[in-house]
């Protein structure tokens, strides 16, 4: 009995198992043809100037429960907001875009940050993404940090 | 008296303490006991008595209503009732039948029963059966499904309030056929025959719960999560949504604790090792702020930091700590660092439990050891 730690005990106990699909978020699920929509708004919103409404607009409506296509779309449309905000603006002009920001979306955006920091696009703007990451702990301190790692509501 | 008051009783991990109601009295958790310290008109605490009877980490203590008994409860799966008995404290075993560690554990209001929250997914709710001499109990099971975390209970001394790591906070109803008089009905329902589940909450991040508690009243509930938020709940009655549901976010770390000041005013720490104030009623609830300012401990602030504890010639845990880091950043160590505080809060680690003291004073035990009482 020398791996006694490795032991599943779950396993003896199968019917009080809480199981994965018991802890995902009470919500309606994002059908994919909505986070186009969405991305295309927004690639809208850009295109015309009108910067804040586009990531008010991307940061309002994460896909919460849907599957992974979904999610991987509007993480790219986020992204895309995100880096052509700061390539038309000055690193010292982001602070009042979050700002502008409820609390709601400060934490939608963290979330944001941390899962593009994770892709392949996003380790090469790296740069751009620390800068936004420095804005809102500035603006909004530990908190959107710590309901990233805590919330059920992964995007 | 000048608050905060700061107790320092060592240098190990304080998980749970409480003052008996009379204030004479303060136990704290220090490893695998528990151990009794006399405080009143004294300018430091006497201990009297260490309570040695479990072989793991004891994770709650609590004293009953009228001061007469002690219950502990350990990660041994076991809770002790610890009586007086010819000028000594013995324990009597509680028959919990859990198969896991017991997390927390405390004294209904009337003190004629008490709970035991545990990992096994299981409240004991334990009561004395005068027959066989023994404390029994009988399990809230249905429909938990994970760890239970923290417990409150309802005046009334039937509803129970529990909070559990799926991030549910549930009301049960544990009302025991011949030991409780039938409960009136409240917001929280009429009939309320044993593990009648009354409400249930999640917050909208689904984290953790970490602290429950009820008003004085047990009218409003709120709750603490690892999402750094308070949640406050004013039930409407059986089977209808609440009255009122605020979440108050905040920008500081986790809370882990918390309590009802007064109706209108609520008293929450966690690891950010220092007390947060809310204000609110129905119509909303906000953040004071922090009870004491939160200095950057890497910025010297050496007047506010070289406090008057200098009276310890032991060298605490994290003034070891920086002890290394110095030697590891400088190879030398600097004689300014050693002694004294490092951060400018009262204290310097993670804040475990959150307790009432009287009408307008909160305690606190933390990780670093100590016990504060802060004025709110």
């Amino acid at each position: 009995m020398s791996d006694w730690r490795r032991i599943d005990i779950d396993a003896y106990e199968p019917d009080k198992f809480l199981s994965k699909e018991e802890l995902v978020p009470d919500l309606p699920e994002t059908p994919y043809s909505e986070i186009q929509k969405v991305s295309q708004q927004s690639r809208t919103y850009l295109s015309s100037g009108k910067f804040s409404e586009a990531l008010a607009l991307v940061l309002d409506t994460p896909p919460y429960v849907s599957d992974e296509q979904t999610k991987e779309t509007h993480t790219e449309t986020v992204f895309e907001v995100l880096c052509s905000i700061r390539n038309n603006h000055q690193v010292g002009e982001l602070k009042s875009f979050i700002q502008s920001l409820t609390l709601d979306q400060q934490d939608v955006l963290v979330k944001y940050l941390y899962k593009t920091m994770g892709k392949s696009y996003g380790a090469k703007q790296g740069g751009l993404l620390l800068n936004w990451f420095e804005k809102v702990v500035e603006v909004s301190g530990e908190g959107p940090i710590v309901r990233y790692l805590a919330d059920r509501r992964t995007v | 008296m000048s608050f905060p008051i700061v107790y320092k009783l060592g240098t190990e991990p304080i998980i749970d303490h409480v003052f008996s109601s009379s204030g004479d009295v303060l136990a704290i958790t220090v490893g695998n006991s528990v151990k009794l310290y006399k405080v009143k008109g004294l300018s430091k605490p006497e201990l009297f008595a260490e309570l040695k009877g479990h072989n793991k980490t004891v994770t709650s203590v609590d004293i009953s209503p009228d001061g007469s008994r002690i219950l502990t409860c350990s990660q041994d799966r076991n809770a002790l009732v610890w009586e007086m008995c010819e000028g000594e404290y013995k324990p009597t075993l509680v028959l919990l039948r859990i198969n896991r560690a017991a997390t927390i554990c405390r004294w209904s209001p009337l003190g004629d029963k008490f709970a035991v929250g545990s990992s096994d997914r299981i409240i004991a709710v334990c009561y004395y059966e005068e027959e066989n001499d023994w404390w029994v109990s009988k399990h809230l099971k249905k429909p938990l499904k994970s760890t239970i975390t923290s417990l409150y209970w309802h005046p009334n001394n039937v509803l129970l309030a529990c909070g559990s790591t799926d991030g549910h906070t549930r009301v049960f109803s544990t009302f025991i056929k011949g030991l409780d008089a039938k409960p009136e009905a409240t917001a929280w329902g009429s009939k309320l025959p044993f593990q009648t589940l009354c409400s249930d909450f999640v917050s909208e991040t689904g984290a953790w719960v970490h602290g429950v508690a009820f008003n004085a009243t047990g009218e409003i509930l709120a709750f603490v999560n690892h999402d750094s938020s308070l949640n406050i709940v004013y039930p409407q009655g059986e089977g209808l949504p609440p009255l009122a549901y605020h979440l108050v976010k905040t920008s500081h770390l986790p809370f882990r604790s918390l309590v009802f000041v007064n109706d209108n005013k609520i008293a929450a720490a966690g690891n950010d090792n220092v007390l947060v104030v809310f204000e609110g009623d129905q119509n909303g609830w906000k953040e004071l702020g922090p009870t004491e300012k939160i200095l950057d401990p890497i910025v010297k602030h050496s007047s506010t930091l070289r406090s008057a504890d200098d009276d310890d010639d032991e060298i605490s845990s994290h003034d070891a700590l920086n002890m290394f880091k110095q030697l590891d950043l400088r190879g030398r160590v600097t004689k300014t660092t050693t002694g004294g505080a490092n951060q400018s809060t009262s204290h310097q680690n993670t804040i475990t439990s959150v307790k009432l003291y009287s009408l307008s004073h909160v305690s606190t035990s933390g990780d670093d050891g100590r016990v504060v009482v802060y004025k709110v």
